[in-house]
């Protein structure tokens, strides 16, 4: 413990370890906190958008970095950070076993989680029926009657890919129009699998063990086995606030144009950060990484940190 | 040691075995089986007494949609043959552990 990194990266996603891979290229002493395989790229099935891979599972993507951290031999210990306490000129940060980690700089890149219903029983359904994740889970709801909860891109394209196997997607969103893009919407107009239900809320789960129908808002009640959540994503803020660092209305961290947090000594990068509609992808996330890896070098330079 | 599971095998070595047997439920395309997978391992060598195998749910279809696999990884927990307990996703070592130990005393 008695070891000070110059930074500790929270979240092995691909904005904290592009961090890495930065902060090791600036000879600062570097360790990373986080689970990379608990990324949400691993929920992408296929990435067709990084420069580099025509075509990528998530899941082998975030390998890749994994593997280009560890060349620059920078530390990554797969563990959460439950608490990070402001010292006079340090950081001293907590894992999940209670490892101590002393550190002069933070880059947060904790990323986000989806969001729930936020209904009774909710939890007692997941992985029996409810799920937030369609690349994980669609292929186990082949033949069945399945509805998505959302109304985005991303709920629409789970029910595309629901639709090529199960028996039939209703999906249920609160407007009274689906707010994906019109090409997307086409699609979902055009295929007779889908019924979209409009100006409702899920309201209960019904099932004992299994889920089997729910109740919408709208009073009417559908029997369905699979509910697939698609209604945006949670920052992970926890820690950002326990250290006093500036949110958005929205939830994300604010930083400035390099990646600095209100809080000296403090960085921010990835999918946690920015404004509401900013772009958030691999590309862009790993390039905040960069970014705030250059600033804790500057600063360290310039004596601030 | 884990052993793994094919209609081949089913029968022999879930169904028709006698005392405790766990499955895991995995796919290789599924992140967190992959974290999950050597704690399973692991445990397999300290938990001499049960069991342990695994089921690969992308070749073995039927299986999975027998024993109502809807997310994975998911561990089933057999005593002869008949599943006892089931756990979703992945969890530390020790706390899978104590879970199995629980169903088991539950099952006495
Ligand atoms: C279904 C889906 C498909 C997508 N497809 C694409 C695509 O095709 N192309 C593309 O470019 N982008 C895609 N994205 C977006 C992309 O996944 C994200 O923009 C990107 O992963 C953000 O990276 P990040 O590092 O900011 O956060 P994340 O990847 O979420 O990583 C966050 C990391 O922080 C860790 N963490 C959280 N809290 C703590 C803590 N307290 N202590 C330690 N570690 C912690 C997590 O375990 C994880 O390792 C997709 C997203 C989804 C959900």
């Amino acid at each position: 413990m008695n070891k000070e990194y110059d930074c500790l990266i929270i979240g092995a996603g691909p904005a904290g370890l592009s961090a890495g891979i930065y902060a090791a290229r600036y000879s600062l002493k570097t360790i990373i906190a986080g689970i990379p395989l608990q990324s949400i790229i691993t929920h992408a099935w296929k990435v067709e958008n990084y420069p580099g891979f025509k075509e990528i599972s998530g899941m082998d993507l975030i390998n890749k970095f994994v593997e280009h951290v560890k060349h620059f031999e920078v530390p990554i210990i797969e563990e959460q950070i439950v608490n990070v306490e402001k010292k006079e000129n340090h950081f001293l940060a907590t894992t999940s076993t209670n490892k101590k980690i002393k550190a002069r700089t933070i880059i947060l890149a904790t990323g986000s989680t989806s969001r729930k219903l936020n209904i009774a029983n909710e939890d007692d359904f997941i992985g029996k029926g409810v799920s937030y994740c369609a690349t994980c889970d669609a292929m186990f709801f082949k033949d069945k009657i399945v509805a998505v909860v959302g109304g985005s891109d991303s709920a629409v394209m789970t029910s595309m890919l629901l639709a090529q196997k199960s028996k039939k997607v209703y999906i249920i969103y609160r407007r009274d129009k689906l707010r994906a893009k019109p090409m997307m919407v086409n699609k979902v107009m055009k295929n007779n699998k889908i019924e979209v239900i409009y100006n409702a809320e899920v309201k209960k789960l019904i099932g004992d063990d299994f889920l089997k129908g729910i109740e919408l808002s709208n009073g009417r009640k559908l029997s369905v086995e699979g509910l697939f959540v698609e209604i945006g994503h949670v920052p992970n803020t926890i820690i950002a606030k326990s250290l006093r660092v500036k949110t958005s209305e929205h939830g994300f961290i604010i930083v400035d144009e390099n990646m600095r947090t209100n809080v000296k000594g403090v960085y921010a990068a990835g999918d946690i950060c920015g404004s509401k509609n900013k772009l958030r992808q691999v590309i862009t996330a790993a390039s905040e990484g960069a970014i705030a890896a250059r600033s804790v070098y500057e600063d360290k330079e310039n004596e601030v940190v | 040691m884990v052993v793994t599971i094919t209609s081949n095998n089913y029968e022999k070595e879930i169904i028709n075995h006698k005392g405790y047997v766990i499955i895991d439920y995995w796919a290789s395309w599924c992140a967190p089986c992959r974290m999950a997978s050597p704690i399973f391992e692991e445990l397999s060598e300290e938990m001499k007494e049960i069991k342990f195998a695994k089921l690969n749910v992308d070749e073995e279809r039927l299986i999975a949609q027998a024993n109502k696999i809807n997310s994975i990884p998911t561990f089933i927990l057999f005593k002869n043959g008949i599943e006892i307990a089931r756990f979703l996703g992945v969890m530390p070592k020790e706390v899978m552990k104590q879970k199995i130990m629980e169903a088991i005393k539950r099952n006495e």
